[in-house]
């Protein structure tokens, strides 16, 4: 896996298809699942991460190297989403129909090759996220799923390195609450 | 490490690190510490056994490879983007520009085109204001010119085949001018018959609304 900066340099440079690629390899996770986050919905999210990465490797030019690649991916997701977010209340304003009725639960490809326990796992993963209040949620999946740093976090959340700790502690002792007693989800 | 050991130390700092604690993410000291202290401390323990079976009940390799395999085509999708873009003859923004400028051409060439029109209408409009306020000033010599001048614009309009609506208002204009400009010659004192040339004007206007002489 090449570093940010061999990156960064790459799509600056004339090996920028290439560059282009491994970044979107790179970060397609990451940002596919922020965006799933927010969007609650997979074609959406896909849309989304299309975006992110064209706007990012058009704009890398003006990344200023103040935080790190992930954290202004982050920043990007989040713009995205909300851009998109507004663009559905529009849309369901003008067609009538009310945002809210839109799905609370993220929708999945049912693809045959999805096995359904993978499937049923996701669902009872994203059900248990729900729960959770936002800033907890989105701690606990920076810290534990995307194992980012605490500085990492706290740029992309806005909040103290010792807020962070706490949320993320008071996520996985709602979780511990929400689990059976068996410790299946 | 002395800091870790006493007693004093931050509870919530030791409990808030316990997540990290067991998902090994703690420096070396921090760990020796929690160590030392969940042997004395069963609350501790307790809630390291909880945490504990929240990350095992919650696979993090499981969860990581299904947001993989969930987003597995984006990068085949951006690409593709990119080459759809390289490829495209023109930008979004620039179909925009060309959409704009060519409206605003044909509203020039719109413009330029029915402009003559409307200014032959308020040319002979404000002759006949013109006419009006000479009469008043019993200019007799002053009227007839303007009057030839009046006409030559109404026949020149006709040849340029004006629309019909022009074409009626300014018939109307012409009328209502000529007949002013024929009372008032009637009662002016000095004269006692109306100038050839103005009876003329007055014949061929209205030859050319369809009346008869003996409507004159």
């Amino acid at each position: 896996m090449q570093s940010d900066q061999d990156i960064i340099n790459g799509l600056l440079s004339d090996t920028r298809d290439y560059a282009a690629n491994i970044f979107v390899r790179k970060y397609q996770r990451f940002v596919f699942s922020v965006a799933q986050r927010y969007l609650k919905s997979y074609e959406d999210a896909c849309d989304a991460s299309q975006e992110v990465f064209i706007k990012a490797i058009r704009n890398i030019g003006n990344f200023r190297g103040e935080c790190s690649l992930q954290t202004w991916l982050y920043r990007i997701v989040i713009n995205v989403c909300h851009s998109m977010n507004k663009k559905k209340k529009l849309r369901s304003f003008i067609t009538f129909n009310s945002f809210d009725s839109m799905p609370e639960a993220i929708t999945y490809d049912y693809n045959p090759e999805n096995s359904t326990m993978d499937i049923e796992f996701q669902k009872k993963f994203d059900n248990l996220m729900k729960q959770l209040p936002e800033k907890q949620r989105e701690t606990f999946i920076l810290r534990y799923i995307d194992e980012l740093s605490y500085e990492e976090i706290s740029q992309m959340l806005g909040t103290s390195i010792g807020g962070l700790k706490a949320n993320y502690f008071q996520a996985v002792k709602k979780l511990a609450s929400l689990l059976k007693p068996d410790g299946e989800i | 490490m002395e800091r870790y050991n006493n007693m004093n130390m931050n509870q919530q700092h030791l409990l808030d690190s316990l997540p990290d604690y067991v998902d090994g993410k703690v420096d070396e000291q921090l760990k020796a510490a929690i160590d030392k202290a969940k042997q004395n401390d069963t609350a501790l323990q307790s809630e390291i056994n909880t945490i504990h079976s929240v990350f095992n009940a919650l696979d993090k390799d499981h969860i990581i490879s299904r947001q993989e395999y969930l987003s597995r085509n984006i990068s085949v999708q951006v690409i593709q983007a990119l080459e759809h873009k390289k490829t495209q003859l023109f930008s979004a923004n620039q179909i925009v520009a060309f959409c704009t400028l060519s409206v605003i051409i044909c509203s020039a060439i719109l413009y330029s085109i029915y402009l003559p029109d409307t200014q032959n209408i308020s040319t002979v409009a404000s002759l006949a204001l013109n006419d009006s306020n000479n009469m008043s000033n019993n200019n007799s010599s002053e009227v007839q010119d303007i009057v030839y001048g009046t006409h030559d614009i109404y026949q020149l309009s006709l040849f340029e085949e004006t629309n019909t609506d022009q074409q009626e208002l300014l018939d109307d204009i012409i009328v209502d001018e000529v007949f002013a400009i024929y009372e008032r010659e009637l009662t002016l004192e000095n004269q006692s018959e109306t100038p050839k040339a103005l009876e003329n004007e007055i014949q061929n206007v209205l030859l050319l609304e369809g009346k008869d002489d003996e409507t004159l």
